[in-house]
């Protein structure tokens, strides 16, 4: 039986808002300069690395100053955690990019405050991702999930990306990260002809 | 004496002009008519048939989503609905500026539906479908493919683009 609701971890990267349930969440921790082989950045994941964006939607964006990424002793947020985090509507405006990234800095712009999470793979091997700025955990339910357009879609989705839902007038990007990492797995070359299905999510 | 039964010359002129008159009006009504929607992409006009665009949305943000091509900048929110937005002056060989304010036409034509980018709306006009010519042979690239006819607006000659060639070119 499909749920009816899902709690989202919504997170920035590149200005662009994305939101992953919280399901698939293992552990939440600071970045702290590791480099291992189960560990990825974000915009590498989701093929952010070559483009310049000149669209901007994030501007009215709010911040909020997260309790979720694990600071000192401890570091991680249990998933069980994460859920009964539902925010309310973020009151700060979002800082300014601009002089204060002294993070890991790409093709298009910087991570503010990196931080890890720990994905459920439900094998053996572990698969983290490093994304920028934890901006609110939301309980949203399925009937407000938008598929992609079908121009987008047949694209997206080959990078884990399956929907959209729109809060406080902005839209954000739905990820599934072990779809991420299948279509990486399965060294998919994006294919403008192939219309990619979203039954695996 | 001429016989009673025969017409006068006054008659039978004022019967064919009346004639000719039906004709003209029976002409005028079945010219059959296209609206078609004007407006300009980079330095030149443009037009698409009035029937495939359902809407010009005002400058609205566009949010861009990870590896899509660059003729797709990414998604708008229309009234709840999540629509993809084409840069059309990908196709047509146009240069825009970066940051330039543009509009979203919102169209549609048979299954398909997204907004397309365009600098500004010209004018939306009545014309006879029979003043639509053949597309101009100068035309280049892949303007070709999205080009069904030309149309005489002002002292400009102006491409009619078909949102059907455009789904074409685009999902084949």
């Amino acid at each position: 039986m499909n749920p009816v609701t899902l709690n989202l971890l919504l997170f920035s990267v590149a200005d662009v808002l994305f939101a992953v349930d919280a399901e698939q969440i293992a552990d939440v921790a600071t970045y702290h300069g590791e480099d291992e082989d189960d560990l990825f950045w974000f915009h590498e994941e989701a093929g952010l690395t070559d483009r310049t964006v000149t669209y901007e939607a994030f501007a009215k964006l709010q911040k909020v100053p997260s309790p979720l990424a694990g600071e000192g002793e401890g570091g991680g947020v249990g998933c069980h955690e994460i859920s009964t985090l539902l925010l309310h509507p973020p009151p700060n405006p979002l800082p300014s990019r601009e002089g204060e990234c002294n993070s890991k800095t790409f093709a298009r712009g910087s991570y503010i405050s990196p931080t890890i999470i720990s994905i459920t793979t439900g094998a053996s091997d572990s698969y983290r991702v490093i994304i920028d700025s934890i901006v609110d955990i939301a309980e949203c339910n399925i009937s407000e999930i938008r598929p992609f357009p079908p121009l987008v879609e047949q694209f997206a989705v080959q990078k884990g990306m399956w929907g959209v839902v729109v809060r406080h007038n902005v839209i954000v990007v739905l990820i599934d990260f072990l779809r991420m990492r299948k279509e990486k797995r399965s060294g998919c070359v994006p294919d403008s002809n192939k219309q990619a299905g979203t039954d695996n999510l | 004496m001429e016989p009673s039964s025969e017409q006068l010359k006054s008659e039978r002129i004022l019967a064919e002009l009346k004639k000719r008159q039906r004709v003209k009006e029976v002409v005028d009504v079945e010219e059959q008519r296209v609206k078609v929607v004007i407006f300009t992409c980079g330095k030149n006009r443009y037009a698409f048939y009035g029937t495939d665009i359902r809407e010009i949305l005002p400058t609205c943000d566009i949010s861009w989503v990870p590896c899509l091509p660059d003729y797709l900048p990414g998604l708008i929110n229309v009234r709840g609905d999540i629509e993809s937005v084409i840069d059309i002056s990908h196709f047509i060989g146009e240069e825009t500026p970066a940051n330039a304010k543009r509009l979203v036409a919102m169209a549609t034509h048979g299954e398909f539906h997204s907004g397309i980018m365009i600098d500004a709306i010209e004018d939306v006009v009545d014309i006879p479908v029979s003043l639509i010519q053949p597309p101009l042979a100068t035309l280049i690239g892949s303007v070709r493919d999205l080009v069904v006819g030309s149309i005489t607006y002002g002292s400009d000659t102006i491409s009619l683009i078909d949102i059907g060639k455009l789904e074409t070119l685009i999902t084949v």
